[in-house]
C-alpha cells in the first residue's frame, strides 16, 4: 500500500505542474485569438457588467497580472461569466440544482453511459470469446461493427423513433429541477434511458472488441488450463481467472473512453436537449466567454486526469504482477 | 439436449423482451400533478431577465410574467387596461405639454409583500436612463417625447458617441482577424476609447444627475406617478409604450442588496402575475401564479414553464408530444421551413405585426441620386409575386411605408404600385434608352448595380427575385452581394450599398416609429435621404393636437416617401407561432402581445 501512496503522491505533483501548464497555454491561446474579451458585438456587455469585469480580470494591467487574476478567479470560484450578468463561470458549470443542469448533468449522463458501455460491452466480448467461431460470436462481432460505424447523431434519432413512442419514454429533455418534479410528479430516471443508451452504444462496441481480444489471449494460458484440469466449474474459471487479466485492456480503455464520452456527450446533449455543458462549451467559444471557457478547460482537465489516475490505481489491484513488482 | 436448452433460453428471453416492451409504459409517471402546466417554448435562453436592461424579445416575454407595467393592453383592441396603475388621467397644460397622472392601485404588491409605489417607478426609470446601467432602451423616453429628455440625452451624447465608436471598432476588429498588426492596433484603440468613455462618464456625472432631476417623470406621492410629454401626439405614443417591459417598476432594496444577482430565483422580487420558482439554464423558467396579485381572480393558468434553449426540431417534437403534462402549448416562432407543413392546421397562427420589409436606395450616389430611377425600380417590383411564391409566409404586400393601424387610428396610403410600363417610362425620363427588342426589355446606358443583403436563405430568395424582376421589366443588370449581418450593417451604415435590403419593426404602434428612420438626423437613415420638407411634416404631426390632423400629416409624409422613393416597401412582417387549439384567450394582434395571464387552457379534444 505504501507503493500506491507514493504513486499517487507523484501523480498529484505532476498534476499540479500540468494544470499550471494547461492554464497558461489556454490563457495565452485565448488572449491571442482575434479581438479582446469584448470584441464580439453579438455579445454586448452591459455597463453594469463592464467595470466590475475589468477589475476582476485585471484587464488594465500587464499580461502576467491578468493571468494571475484568472488563476485567482478559478481557485476562488468567483470569476464572472462574460455572457451572463448574474452568474460566475463556476455557477454556470455547477448551478447547484443537482443533476438538472450544468456539469453534474453531463457527468451523470457520461458516468452512467460509461458504466453501461463497460458492463454490457465487456459481457458481450466475453461471451463472444467463449463462443468463438459460433453464431453468437458472429452476431456479437456484427453488432460491434454496427455500433462502431453508425454515428451517435444517427443512433440518437433512431432510438427516439423506435423506442420513445412505444414505451412512452420522453423523446428529449432532461431531469427537471426539484420544484418542477414536485409539481409534475415525474421521476428523473426516464430521461436517462435514451441519452445514455445512445452514448453507450459506440463505446460498448469498443469494450466488446477489446474484451474479446483480451479473453482470447488468456483462454489458452497454462494457468487456465490448470484450473480446468482441477475441475473448477466453467463460470468460476471465467470470472476468477480469465476475466481478471482478459479485461485489463478494457480497464485501460476506460480512461480514453471517459474523454471520448465527454466529447460525445455534446452531440447527445444536442439531440436530447440535455442542459449540460455541451451547449455551454460551444456557446462560450462562439461568444468568446473566455472566463467560462477557461474554467471549463480546468475542470474538465481535472476530471479526466483523476479518471485516468483511478484507472492506473486500479491496475495495482487487478494485476498481481504489479503488486509484486514483477516484470509485466 | 444442449441445443434444445439454448433454444428454450432464447425463446424465453425474446418472449420476456416482447412482453416487457408492450406492457411497460413510462406514461404511468405522467399525470400525477394537480394541474397541467402551460408550456411555452421561447426561442433561446435570455442573457438576463432584468427587465430594465433587457433588449431581447425572449427576455421581454419573460418579463411580462414577472413584472407589471403601468398598463396592460387588451389583445384585441390594444387599448390600455389597468396594470400597476388603477387609473390615469391626461391633462393639457398651458405651455402646450401634456401631463399624464397615474394612480398606483393600493392593492398592488411586490412578491415580498411590500406595496408597489410611485417611487418604484421613479427608481426604475432613473436607472433606465442612467448611462452606467447601459440599458438598450435607455433612449426610450426621448422617443415618447418626455420633457427634459432632449437636454438629458444631448448632455449624454458624448458618452453615447464613444459607445457607438467602441461598438464600430469591435465590429471592425472581428473582421480584421487575419491581420495581427491591425488587430493589435485596433485592440489598443478600443481600450483607449473605453478609458475615454469611463472618464467622460465620471466627468458628466454631476451634470447628468442634475438633468435627470429635470426629467418629466415624478413620484408626486406614494401612489401618484406623473409623466410630462411634449405634446398630445407624444402622449399617444407614450400610452403605446407605457405597458412596455423596460418601463416596469423595480424594487430598489432588492437591487441594492443583491446587485447583479437580484434576478436569481431566490432573490428576485417582482410585481407581476407570476412568481419565479425555478430556473434551469437552457431548460426552463418555472413560474407559479401569485395568489396575492390584485387581479389573480382573472388568471386561469396556475403554472407556467417557459422553455428555453431548444432547437426548432426539439421544440417541434415537444409540441407534437401527446402527453398533456409534457406537451408544449405555444411556441414563440416557427422555423420557416415548417410553415408549409402546418399551413392547413389550426395551430399555425400567422399575424401581421407593425413592421416593413423594404428596399433601400442610396440617394447620394449615382444612379440612385435621381428619384426617377428609384421610382422606376420600385414600380418594377411585383410584391404579390414575392409574397406568394418567394417568401410564402402569408405576408401582406404593402406599398406604403407606414402600415395602417386598427380602430381607425391610422389609414395607410397607396404608394408606388407595380406598373412595369410606368417604370420604364420613369427610366426614359431619367435619360436612359429603354426599348423592347424581341420581347425583351433593353436599357442602354444604365450602369450595373449591386444589391446587398445579409446572408440568409430568405433574403437570398428575395434578392434573386428582385434581380430577375429588374432584369425582366427594366432590362438592367443587377449583381447580388451577401455578407454576414455584422459586415452588412457596417457597409449599410457607411453608405457603401447602392441598393440593399432593409427591415424595421416598430417599437410602438404609431407611424412615428417608421417615420423616424428617414429623418435627416436619424442614425437609421441608411438611404441618406435629405428632405427638409419631410422632417418638417413629421415635426408638425407630432405637435398637432387633432388626431385627424396627425393622420393627414403622416399620410402626406408617406406620400412624399412614395414620390421620392428613398425606400421601396415590399411587405409587412408577420409573426408565426404554433398555438394549440385548447389555448383560450389567444388573439392575433399587431403587437404580437399575448400575456400568459390573459390565456387559459381547456381540456384537449
Amino acid at each position: 500500500m505504501k507503493k500506491i501512496f507514493y504513486f499517487v503522491a507523484v501523480r498529484l505533483s505532476i498534476f499540479t505542474v500540468l494544470l499550471l501548464c494547461v492554464t497558461i497555454i489556454t490563457f495565452l491561446l485565448l488572449r491571442a485569438s482575434p479581438g479582446n474579451p469584448y470584441s464580439s458585438s453579438d455579445r454586448k456587455l452591459s455597463a453594469l457588467q463592464e467595470a466590475p469585469m475589468r477589475e476582476k480580470l485585471c484587464l488594465d494591467k500587464p499580461l502576467h497580472a491578468q493571468y494571475y487574476c484568472y488563476l485567482k478567479g478559478i481557485i476562488t470560484g468567483d470569476m464572472p461569466s462574460m455572457k451572463f450578468e448574474n452568474k460566475t463561470s463556476f455557477e454556470l458549470l455547477f448551478p447547484g440544482k443537482g443533476i438538472s443542469e450544468g456539469l453534474p448533468a453531463s457527468a451523470i449522463l457520461g458516468f452512467v453511459a460509461l458504466i453501461l458501455a463497460s458492463i454490457f460491452g465487456s459481457a458481450a466480448g466475453v461471451i463472444a470469446a467463449k463462443r468463438k467461431n459460433t453464431a453468437v460470436d458472429y452476431l456479437v462481432m456484427a453488432i460491434i461493427m454496427i455500433g462502431i460505424t453508425i454515428p451517435t447523431f444517427v443512433i440518437g434519432p433512431l432510438l427516439q423513433i423506435l423506442l420513445a413512442g412505444p414505451t412512452g419514454l420522453p423523446k428529449n429533455g432532461w431531469c427537471p429541477g426539484l420544484e418542477a418534479r414536485k409539481f409534475t410528479g415525474e421521476s428523473c430516471w426516464q430521461y436517462f434511458v435514451l441519452p445514455t443508451i445512445t452514448l453507450a452504444i459506440a463505446y460498448a462496441a469498443y469494450f466488446a472488441r477489446f474484451a474479446r481480444t483480451g479473453m482470447l489471449e488468456v483462454i489458452n494460458e497454462d494457468y487456465v488450463r490448470t484450473a480446468r484440469a482441477k475441475g473448477l466449474p466453467g463460470w468460476l474459471i471465467t470470472l476468477r481467472h480469465e476475466m481478471r487479466l482478459g479485461l485489463v485492456k478494457n480497464v485501460t480503455f476506460l480512461g480514453p473512453a471517459a474523454s471520448g464520452i465527454v466529447v460525445g456527450s455534446l452531440v447527445v446533449e444536442r439531440i436530447f436537449a440535455v442542459p449540460g455543458i455541451g451547449k455551454l462549451l460551444v456557446e462560450s467559444s462562439l461568444d468568446k466567454d473566455f472566463t467560462t471557457l477557461m474554467t471549463m478547460v480546468v475542470v474538465l482537465f481535472t476530471l479526466l486526469f483523476f479518471a485516468n489516475l483511478c484507472v492506473d490505481i486500479s491496475y495495482y489491484f487487478i494485476d498481481p504482477r504489479i503488486r509484486k513488482n514483477k516484470e509485466v | 439436449m444442449k441445443l434444445s436448452n439454448k433454444i428454450k433460453s432464447t425463446i424465453i428471453f425474446v418472449a420476456t423482451f416482447v412482453i416487457a416492451s408492450t406492457t411497460f409504459d413510462c406514461r404511468r409517471d405522467a399525470g400525477k400533478g394537480k394541474d397541467k402546466p402551460f408550456r411555452y417554448a421561447l426561442e433561446t435562453e435570455p442573457k438576463t431577465i432584468d427587465w430594465n436592461v433587457n433588449d431581447e424579445s425572449v427576455g421581454i416575454e419573460i418579463a411580462y410574467h414577472l413584472c407589471e407595467p403601468l398598463v396592460w393592453y387588451d389583445q384585441k383592441t390594444l387599448i390600455p387596461l389597468p396594470g400597476a396603475a388603477e387609473s390615469w388621467k391626461q391633462e393639457n397644460l398651458s405651455d402646450g405639454t401634456v401631463k399624464i397622472t397615474f394612480t398606483i392601485g393600493q392593492d398592488r404588491k411586490w412578491t415580498n409583500g411590500d406595496p408597489v409605489t410611485a417611487r418604484d417607478f421613479h427608481y426604475a426609470w432613473s436607472r433606465l436612463v442612467d448611462p452606467k446601467t447601459g440599458a438598450k432602451y435607455q433612449r426610450l423616453p426621448k422617443l415618447f417625447g418626455l420633457i427634459g429628455a432632449d437636454a438629458y440625452f444631448a448632455a449624454e451624447q458624448p458618452i453615447n458617441s464613444l459607445h457607438s465608436q467602441i461598438e464600430k471598432k469591435q465590429n471592425m476588429l472581428d473582421e480584421a482577424s487575419g491581420n495581427a498588426e491591425l488587430v493589435k492596433r485596433m485592440t489598443q484603440e478600443v481600450e483607449d476609447l473605453r478609458r475615454q468613455k469611463s472618464e467622460k462618464m465620471e466627468e458628466l456625472e454631476p451634470q447628468l444627475t442634475r438633468l435627470s432631476g429635470e426629467l418629466g417623470f415624478k413620484a408626486e406621492n406614494e401612489r401618484t406617478f406623473a409623466v410630462r410629454v411634449k405634446s398630445s401626439g407624444y402622449a399617444d405614443i407614450f400610452m403605446e409604450l407605457a405597458g412596455f417591459a423596460p418601463l416596469c417598476p423595480l424594487h430598489q432594496p432588492t437591487i441594492l442588496k443583491h446587485k447583479m444577482k437580484w434576478t436569481n430565483p431566490e432573490n428576485i422580487v417582482g410585481n407581476g402575475p407570476y412568481k419565479l420558482i425555478e430556473h434551469v439554464k437552457d431548460g426552463y423558467f418555472l413560474l407559479q401564479k401569485r395568489q396575492d396579485w390584485w387581479n389573480a381572480g382573472n388568471v386561469a393558468i396556475d403554472r407556467v414553464f417557459l422553455e428555453t434553449g431548444s432547437k426548432w426540431e426539439v421544440t417541434l417534437q415537444r409540441y407534437e408530444e401527446s402527453d398533456p403534462q409534457k406537451t408544449l402549448h405555444m411556441t414563440q416562432t416557427v422555423s420557416p421551413d415548417w410553415i408549409k407543413q402546418w399551413r392547413n392546421k389550426p395551430d399555425l397562427r400567422i399575424s401581421p405585426i407593425y413592421g416593413v420589409y423594404y428596399v433601400i436606395f442610396q440617394t447620394q450616389k449615382s444612379p440612385f441620386n435621381d428619384e426617377r430611377v428609384r421610382r422606376a425600380l420600385c414600380k418594377a417590383i411585383d410584391r404579390q409575386h414575392i409574397v406568394e411564391f418567394v417568401t410564402q409566409g402569408d405576408q401582406r404586400p404593402i406599398s406604403a411605408f407606414f402600415p395602417g393601424l386598427p380602430n381607425g387610428k391610422y389609414t395607410e396610403i397607396t404608394g408606388l404600385e407595380f406598373n412595369p410600363e410606368q417604370a420604364r417610362e420613369e427610366l426614359r425620363k431619367a435619360g436612359y434608352t429603354v426599348n423592347v427588342e424581341n420581347d425583351k426589355v433593353v436599357t442602354r446606358g444604365f450602369p450595373s448595380i449591386t444589391y446587398m443583403y445579409n446572408t440568409n436563405p430568405g433574403h437570398e430568395a428575395v434578392a434573386t427575385a428582385l434581380q430577375e424582376m429588374w432584369r425582366e421589366q427594366l432590362g438592367i443588370s443587377v449583381q447580388l452581394s451577401s455578407s454576414s449581418w455584422k459586415a452588412f450593417t457596417e457597409k449599410r451604415e457607411r453608405g457603401e450599398c447602392q441598393v440593399c435590403r432593409g427591415g424595421w419593426i416598430g417599437d410602438f404602434l404609431h407611424p412615428l416609429t417608421m417615420a423616424d428612420i428617414l429623418l435627416k438626423t436619424s442614425s437609421q437613415n441608411d438611404s441618406r435621404w435629405v428632405a427638409p420638407e419631410y422632417d418638417k411634416l413629421i415635426g408638425e404631426a407630432m405637435e398637432a393636437s387633432d388626431s385627424e390632423q396627425v393622420t393627414k400629416l403622416f399620410q402626406e409624409a408617406d406620400a412624399m416617401i412614395a414620390q421620392e422613393a428613398p425606400v421601396c416597401p415590399l411587405y409587412q412582417y408577420n409573426t408565426v407561432r404554433l398555438v394549440k387549439p385548447n389555448v383560450g384567450g389567444y388573439v392575433d394582434n399587431l403587437r404580437d402581445y399575448h400575456p400568459t395571464w390573459q390565456l387559459s387552457l381547456t381540456a384537449p379534444k
